[in-house]
């Protein structure tokens, strides 16, 4: 039971269909047709070693995923080599904002904030 | 219009055990310190809440920042949130990603894993359950408990870490301010 929480858990993908965008967060399946979508947003903490959290939602739902900007030795690890990880990462922005022509909105917040 | 935000869901599933462990650790404590003052208590006892009573006051504290610290993020996020429903535009992200609805052959996924394996995961199951085993064997050992505590206390929380992305321990934010050690879902 434990193993498959924590197997559940521990999976992150986005998948780009034509139709739309499905994902698994945070041990979560979720999915957004194109045509759904209404906001486009980023959240995270601005840092050196920051990792992104991409969300687009609308009023049937939201799809998030997590892009991880740097390699290190805790947390998420790619699948792919690294660069061709980033290109991907990149590319599916582009598709979104391609097929959704929503304007991304930067929602994350300074390291201070995580303090008292 | 945000109906379901993914990332406040996370974090405020995360404030919730934040709260519950807060208040775990402050019964304990409360407990151990209690507990001091009773007449009569055996010699195991007495060794086995002052060991521990040592250790979850140093959790107490570290779990009261986890949380405090845990409901600013989340209160900043609300207003954010507020600010981008009011249309907020100075939220735009200045690099905007350029529309390409080409740049990806459909469909593909991209994936991600933890880095620490399942196998990993079982060793740790192990070792937490031979030295509950050990822990019960030698209940009677007013010396070992306490140190048998020691060592199972902190694998439970390691354990515990893959059930938030933005655990303290994992989390972009712990490396970044704190030197950044220590959610959700």
């Amino acid at each position: 039971m434990l193993l498959w929480v924590v197997w559940t858990y521990s999976r992150y993908w986005v998948k780009v269909t034509a139709g739309g965008l499905q994902a698994r967060f945070n041990g979560r399946r979720m999915q957004l047709a194109w045509r759904d979508a209404g906001v486009f947003s980023v959240s995270g903490v601005l840092g050196p070693k920051e990792q992104r959290t991409y969300t687009l939602s609308g009023e049937q739902g939201s799809v998030s995923w997590i892009q991880v900007m740097s390699e290190t030795p805790f947390g998420l690890q790619t699948t792919l080599p690294f660069d061709l990880y980033q290109q991907q990462s990149q590319a599916l922005l582009e598709v979104v904002a391609g097929q959704t022509s929503l304007p991304l909105y930067d929602m994350r917040l300074p390291a201070d904030a995580w303090q008292l | 219009m945000i109906v379901h935000d993914p990332w406040i869901r996370l974090h405020q599933r995360g404030l919730t055990f934040r709260a519950i462990f807060v208040v775990l650790t402050g019964a304990c404590l409360f407990a151990c310190m209690v507990s001091r003052f009773i007449p009569g208590l055996s010699p195991f006892w007495q060794t086995l809440t002052t060991a521990s009573s040592i250790f979850i006051g140093w959790v107490f504290v570290l779990a009261t920042f986890w949380f405090l610290r845990a409901r600013n993020v989340l209160k900043q996020r609300r207003q954010q949130q507020q600010k981008l429903l009011a249309g907020d535009v100075g939220q735009l992200a200045r690099e905007q990603p350029s529309p390409n609805q080409h740049a990806l052959p459909l469909p593909t996924k991209i994936a991600l894993r933890n880095r620490i394996s399942v196998s990993t995961y079982l060793l740790y199951g192990a070792l937490v359950f031979v030295a509950l085993l050990l822990a019960l064997r030698s209940g009677r050992s007013s010396r070992s408990l306490p140190r048998l505590m020691m060592l199972i206390i902190p694998l439970m929380i390691r354990l515990l870490q893959p059930f938030s992305v933005t655990s303290p321990f994992t989390s972009p934010c712990f490396y970044g301010s704190y030197g950044h050690i220590l959610a959700t879902g």
